[in-house]
């Protein structure tokens, strides 16, 4: 089974998060921060992650950009997920290396729609 | 060739412009210069952003398009990075023209210095010492284009300070309602995504109210428009003064008016909305027209909470459905969703 890794230290945006990713065929794991997503991917490499920008112990960014540099770093798909909308964040997370950007707040159609661009719908 | 790549770069152009207009992005030429790379892909970076924009469905504010233009086609500061290579230039240039001025001195003392050398060889140092002398000029030369330069850079960065002011003015003013003076349409979708994300976020309620004026047809029909206005800028002013700091009050459109609640149950928006209703009901709407008091305004109001994970257009409904049961039962009342 597909495995996603939720990193959000806002336990209503992980709840309602798996609340619409499980329908989409994924097995859902969920962590608060950068430094314990870090740790989830040792254990075992999820598919996708959809990853909260502001954080404590680990911001997201700082958690993409040690993924992107971890040898199987690169599998992963990284979907942003936080209220920066602003064109210097945007930019910043398409470097380091996220794949799609999620504003919130989502709802089920938002988040369902950047599963299918990334081709995980 | 040429003609079909001309028409290439029409056929973009014109796509820019269409889809700038579909975006309520005004055509101005810095953002014709964005929308144009963004059709064209010219720059993926620039695409891929613009695209994430889009597809979250974030306004294409002026913020925005100023934050596009100047990462993409403007280095942030160029003016002044600029000025401060002219000024780093300038120095470099002074050290060369010190350094040259005490080589020259130099050869000049071991000249005279050595008497015996030959003519030929004084000749060498005269013609370099010759050289130098040019150098230094036209050295000096550079310099003072240099200042020049440096002048005309900084005249140009007050321009952009003082264009920038006005800008500031320009999108207070398109966040405002002319009317009211209370925030519009534009600002209410703004803060509505803004504080939804942060509720998200914080887990923290987020109400919202809709309020709309009873019998505003009537009034209009009555006493004319100018009354119409006037009950507009009272229902306003009575939402300013009713509402806590955080909250958002707005004119929603047309008679109808609405409030964001930020850290605020749904038993506590219903409180607000009653002090809402109140407030307006003590008072006595005399028109400028009228020579006595006429009426009181009243409102019908509806409340919904966000629910996290909820489409934003599906709680404004809830919150319109509720708003109608108002209505539909007797106005002059607040109703939760």
């Amino acid at each position: 089974m597909r495995r996603c890794l939720i990193v959000d230290d806002s336990r209503v945006v992980r709840s309602v998060a798996r609340r619409f990713i499980e329908p989409l065929g994924f097995a859902v794991d969920e962590v608060g921060d950068g430094q314990m997503a870090v740790a989830a991917c040792e254990q075992q490499m999820p598919d996708v992650v959809l990853l909260d920008w502001n954080m404590p112990v680990m911001t997201g960014i700082e958690f993409l950009r040690h993924l992107r540099a971890r040898d199987d770093g690169d599998k992963p798909i990284v979907i942003m997920c936080t209220t920066e909308k602003d064109v210097n964040h945007i930019q910043e997370a398409i470097t380091a290396g996220a794949n799609e950007y999620l504003v919130k707040p989502f709802d089920q159609d938002t988040l369902t729609a950047k599963f299918g661009k990334v081709g995980l719908g | 060739m040429y003609l079909s790549g001309a028409g290439q770069v029409g056929n973009q152009a014109e796509a820019a412009m269409v889809s700038m207009q579909a975006h309520g992005v005004l055509p101005t030429p810095s953002n014709f210069s964005v929308w144009y790379a963004y059709h064209s892909g010219q720059n993926a970076d620039l695409t891929q952003t613009i695209d994430v924009l889009v597809s979250n469905n974030c306004p294409i504010d002026d913020q925005t398009l100023d934050e596009l233009h100047g990462k993409f086609f403007r280095s942030p500061n160029a003016d002044m990075a600029l000025w401060d290579t002219s000024i780093r230039a300038r120095e470099t240039l002074k050290a060369v023209l010190d350094f040259v001025e005490k080589t020259k001195n130099d050869a000049n003392g071991i000249g005279t210095a050595i008497e015996d050398i030959s003519t030929q060889f004084l000749a060498n140092v005269k013609s370099l010492a010759d050289l130098i002398e040019s150098l230094v000029e036209e050295t000096s030369r550079i310099v003072g284009r240099s200042e020049r330069l440096g002048l005309d850079l900084k005249q140009s960065a007050d321009k952009i300070d003082a264009l920038e002011r006005t800008l500031q003015d320009a999108r207070r003013e398109a966040t405002t309602d002319g009317l009211t003076g209370i925030a519009n349409r534009r600002y209410f979708d703004m803060s509505l995504q803004t504080m939804s994300g942060d509720a998200m976020n914080s887990g923290d309620d987020l109400s919202l109210l809709l309020v709309d004026i009873d019998h505003f047809k009537k009034v209009n029909d009555t006493w004319g428009h100018a009354t119409g206005d006037e009950v507009l800028q009272l229902v306003a002013a009575t939402l300013t003064q009713t509402v806590r700091g955080q909250d958002c009050p707005a004119r929603y459109g047309g008679e109808e008016f609405a409030v964001i609640l930020p850290g605020t149950p749904i038993d506590a928006a219903l409180h607000v909305g009653e002090n809402i209703r109140t407030a307006l009901g003590r008072r006595l709407f005399v028109p400028r027209e009228a020579e006595e008091a006429v009426c009181t305004v009243t409102v019908s109001i509806g409340v919904a909470c966000y629910e996290p994970g909820e489409p934003l257009a599906q709680w404004v409904q809830r919150a319109d459905a509720a708003l109608y049961r108002a209505k539909k039962t007797g106005r002059d009342r607040v109703v939760s969703a």
